[in-house]
């Protein structure tokens, strides 16, 4: 991919805390104008790897390009065209939600009012009321409105669906797809909410231990991981593991379940080589995908 | 419009919104000329990605089900399909191939696969929704 075509680029990002490790060779390509959902078990690196981006955080080692400029030495002017959501929002306790959003707007070269304004209105932030006496749900709000506020190139998500009920969910999903209609807007995104990551991604990456381990396109992730459950009438293959594509075989009875990667039409067409052998092709969730991905990396 | 979009089912996003197009079209809910959400609308509504709605809308044009006037938006194709026979008849042997495999994964007869195929139709033609799709 080009350069200019990638509105974050990382190269072997590691980063450690008191000597612990917390990133080990991050590697992201964020294309431009994508929404891309970073998904990981807490603990992960998610939030690490986001503050390092905006250089909230410095990395061990490792390059970042944000938006075709340094990580570390353009930072300043990165922030500038990045709209952040923080994962826990502090504010000043005894500032009102007004106060705190006119203190932003002073702080950015851009800022869309009319945009801002709107979403209050649709979220039902409260103007005069202290960022104290928010709910958790309204803090996570107001982080989402103050983010895309300056009318950012690059949005930086960290779990913004946090402590929202299935009502304000759907319209943060909205306001995200409206979000996207921007010209060439990117989207980075981390959250747990995988089925809201399935309606609005492009893109997902699985993060497991400071790692990135699988980065692909939604739809070829969906179509392409599947479990194929056969039964042999006769003796069954024994190679089934070697099959292309095949990341593992488990045994139920007198049946298996094959996990198969990217190759389903190649392995039902070496079971179809079998005399009386039945099989199922099954389709996965980015759950179960997630699950079975990030569970072995867990191992 | 109203589409129902299941993440979780296991199926990219796309595919489903092209699935229930196509069968409004062949339902006839949806009638030829008949102009569909655009890109945007569409998305916010679904709540899904804009990119989402884009490539159903182009998987469906290159099938002939839709077609895209340019600064006018997406309308059902009329009967004038700009599909080809080649690219229709195609299409067709690969939906009775997987209507195949269904029938050979239960264990169906030739005769009972011919016998079901020609009940349905004489159904669909008795309810006056006969699939010749000149007789529209």
């Amino acid at each position: 991919m080009q350069e200019s075509d990638l509105a974050v680029r990382t190269n072997g990002i590691t980063k450690s805390f008191r000597g612990r490790p917390a990133l080990n060779g991050v590697n992201l390509e964020v294309p431009r104008g994508s929404v891309f959902a970073l998904l990981g078990p807490n603990g992960a690196g998610k939030t690490t790897t986001i503050r390092i981006l905006l250089n909230l955080l410095w990395p061990t080692s490792g390059k970042i390009e944000v938006l075709g400029l340094d990580g570390v030495a353009e930072s300043l002017e990165i922030r500038r065209k990045v709209g952040y959501q923080a994962e826990i929002q502090q504010f000043y306790n005894r500032a009102v939600v007004e106060e705190v959003i006119n203190l932003c707007r002073s702080l950015y070269p851009r800022w869309n009012s009319d945009r801002v304004k709107r979403y209050c209105d649709i979220f039902e932030l409260p103007a005069r009321v202290r960022t104290a006496e928010l709910s958790k749900g309204k803090l996570t709000l107001l982080g989402l409105v103050l983010a895309v506020g300056p009318d950012p190139e690059l949005l930086l998500l960290d779990e913004p669906f946090s402590g929202l009920d299935p009502l304000r969910r759907r319209q943060v999903l909205q306001l995200l797809v409206e979000e996207m209609a921007g010209e060439g807007r990117t989207i980075l995104v981390s959250s747990h909410q995988l089925q809201d990551m399935e309606r609005i991604a492009d893109r997902v990456a699985f993060m497991v231990r400071g790692r990135i381990i699988l980065a692909q396109a939604v739809d070829d992730l969906l179509g392409g991981e599947k479990k194929v459950r056969v039964s042999f009438a006769g003796p069954p293959a024994e190679d089934m593991e070697r099959w292309p594509g095949v990341r593992s075989v488990v045994r139920e009875g007198s049946r298996f379940l094959i996990t198969v990667s990217g190759h389903v039409d190649e392995v039902t067409g070496k079971l179809k080589k079998y005399d009386g052998a039945a099989y199922e092709v099954l389709d996965q969730s980015l759950e179960d995908i997630f699950v079975d991905y990030a569970g072995e990396g867990l191992k | 419009m109203w589409f129902r979009v299941e993440p979780g089912r296991g199926v990219p996003i796309y595919v489903q919104v092209k699935e229930q197009i196509r069968r409004s079209v062949a339902s006839g809910i949806l009638a030829p000329g008949e102009q569909l959400p655009s890109v945007r609308d569409l998305a916010v509504q679904l709540a899904i990605n804009p990119n989402t709605i884009s490539k159903a809308y182009q998987e469906l044009e290159h099938e002939g089900v839709v077609c895209t006037l340019r600064g006018r938006g997406t309308f059902v194709s009329d009967k004038a399909s700009t599909i080809s026979d080649r690219d229709r008849l195609q299409r067709l042997d690969e939906a009775v191939d997987r209507f195949l495999v269904e029938a050979y994964h239960l264990r169906c007869t030739s005769g009972e696969v011919l016998d079901s195929v020609k009940k349905k139709l004489r159904e669909k033609e008795q309810k006056g929704e006969g699939i010749d799709y000149a007789g529209k």
